[in-house]
């Protein structure tokens, strides 16, 4: 690559601190959109929706593992497929610290459709100890659209329909398996969901993103 | 816990709200894209004065630590050479780059963390805590105060220290967290072309970027300081519960508690 213009220190910390101004607008800017994503309207879960996990079959409720708040990722895994998604292997490599967001009363879980033996094959082979549960099955996938079926249900993806998919141009995601984060909140045993970012929306909870975003090179990925 | 009392809807009327949300979530999406272009257009400063650190395998020269890559992303770990275990803010921040590491050097980045206590004292605290990545230690070089991570006892005594590009109220710890990025040429030349300090570190620590999604937030505000809940990853107690108000032990050996998120905004 072609170097950026080398400078002495003073300048360098003039154009420095302008920048710095800059960011300091973007953080400001984080918190005000994160204050108002809080005050988001929260949808009541009626539907029983069960799942297979390493001790058998789990409600939705349990989860939640007693906290009252809990974090799905939704991880990329066809029932066909032989091998999780490489770009959510990637994201669960990055997963955060769970003791932090238990400590902070929030639990974490992956969810996938594929069943649990394949489930449980590639999370041996990965090394993790993350609970992850299978919707095989189930509605889960579907609901929360992550799962994109036509003969289900109509397309859904990222807020967008099927039109609104074709116009932008993004037909890949008018079917199969897509990643997702969704987010639920527990009141004694009711059930809220409060939030769901698809996407790019989910490409910001990793960290290996926001370090190359501080390189010379960026993420070089255009 | 402090949580603002949720409007409870269908999920047609929730669809609306989310979608207006939405909108707004690209429009900072977008805005982070544009200031991460604006970063990597800043000038570069070369670096010629020669720094040594005690790795894993000997003495390593700045040159040395990118690797045979180009990209070198250093962070300064607040472990001061008196210190018994590291910053606990710090520890909530690795937490996150063992996941990072591999990815990394897969785009040509190499990523070390550096602290100013002896190798021996970084090396037993990096076990205790089941880290892999490269730790490497400036003791005795001007490294960590040449990029404004740590402070003399006559740094300290004036009162003032410069820190995040601005003079502050000195930290009694005498170590501040930071994050330093460098770049090496093809002819071996070595720029330093960026820094970053207090909350500018924040967007690095995947358990913040989740907490921001849930309907509790980061829930800070009633703390001492913003990081005043954070534990080690092995000192949260047996339901990983902590008691908000209770108060936050510095690290053993350090004078004062590092606040590491504190007052930095």
């Amino acid at each position: 690559m072609n170097h950026n213009p080398i400078v002495s220190r003073e300048e360098w910390l003039v154009a420095r601190k302008q920048f710095l101004g800059k960011e300091k607008e973007l953080t400001r800017a984080c918190d005000a959109l994160n204050a108002e994503r809080r005050k988001l309207p929260i949808v009541k879960i009626d539907k029983e929706y069960i799942f297979e996990g390493p001790t058998g079959p789990a409600r939705l409720l349990d989860l939640f593992d007693g906290r009252r708040q809990l974090i799905i990722h939704h991880f990329m895994f066809d029932p066909s497929w032989d091998e999780g998604c490489k770009s959510c292997t990637h994201f669960e490599n990055d997963r955060p610290h769970l003791p932090h967001l238990h400590a902070k009363d929030t639990s974490y879980a992956v969810v996938s459709r594929a069943p649990l033996a394949k489930i449980e094959a590639y999370k041996q082979r990965m090394g993790w100890t993350v609970p992850w549960y299978s919707s095989y099955g189930s509605d889960f996938n579907y609901d929360f659209h992550v799962t994109i079926d036509e003969a289900v249900a109509s397309v859904e993806y990222n807020y967008r329909t099927k039109a609104e998919h074709e116009q932008a141009g993004t037909l890949e995601y008018t079917r199969g398996e897509q990643p997702g984060v969704s987010v639920f909140l527990r009141d004694g045993d009711s059930i809220f969901h409060t939030y769901s970012t698809f996407a790019r929306g989910v490409e910001l909870l990793v960290p290996t993103a926001n370090y190359l975003d501080l390189t010379p090179l960026g993420r070089q990925d255009a | 816990m402090t949580m603002e009392p949720h409007k409870i809807v269908s999920r047609d009327e929730w669809l609306v709200a989310r979608k207006a949300h939405l909108t707004r979530e690209k429009e900072l999406t977008r805005l982070r894209d544009q200031v991460s272009a604006e970063r990597r257009n800043l000038p570069w400063v070369k670096i010629d004065k020669p720094y040594v650190f005690d790795g894993p395998d000997g003495k390593e020269t700045l040159a040395d630590l990118f690797a045979g890559r180009s990209q070198l992303i250093v962070y300064h770990f607040m472990l001061g050479p008196e210190w018994e275990e590291g910053c606990k803010s710090c520890s909530f921040l690795a937490d996150h780059i063992d996941g990072s590491v591999i990815h990394l050097a897969h785009r040509d980045v190499t990523f070390v963390v550096v602290s100013r206590a002896p190798l021996p004292k970084i090396e037993a605290f990096k076990k205790r805590m089941g880290w892999r990545f490269k730790w490497v230690s400036s003791h005795g070089s001007d490294f960590n105060s040449d990029y404004h991570v740590s402070f003399t006892k006559d740094d300290l005594a004036k009162g003032k220290t410069y820190y995040n590009y601005d003079l502050r109220e000195s930290p009694s710890e005498g170590e501040a967290p930071g994050a330093n990025v460098f770049y090496k040429d093809g002819t071996g030349d070595i720029f330093h072309t960026y820094s970053s300090y207090a909350r500018g570190l924040d967007m690095l620590v995947g358990a913040y970027n989740y907490l921001d999604l849930v309907p509790k937030g980061r829930d800070e505000d009633a703390l001492a300081f913003t990081m005043a809940w954070v534990r080690h990853h092995d000192r949260y107690g047996d339901d990983y519960f902590v008691a908000p108000p209770a108060p936050y032990l510095p690290p053993k050996g350090s004078d004062s508690c590092c606040s590491a998120g504190e007052d930095h905004s």
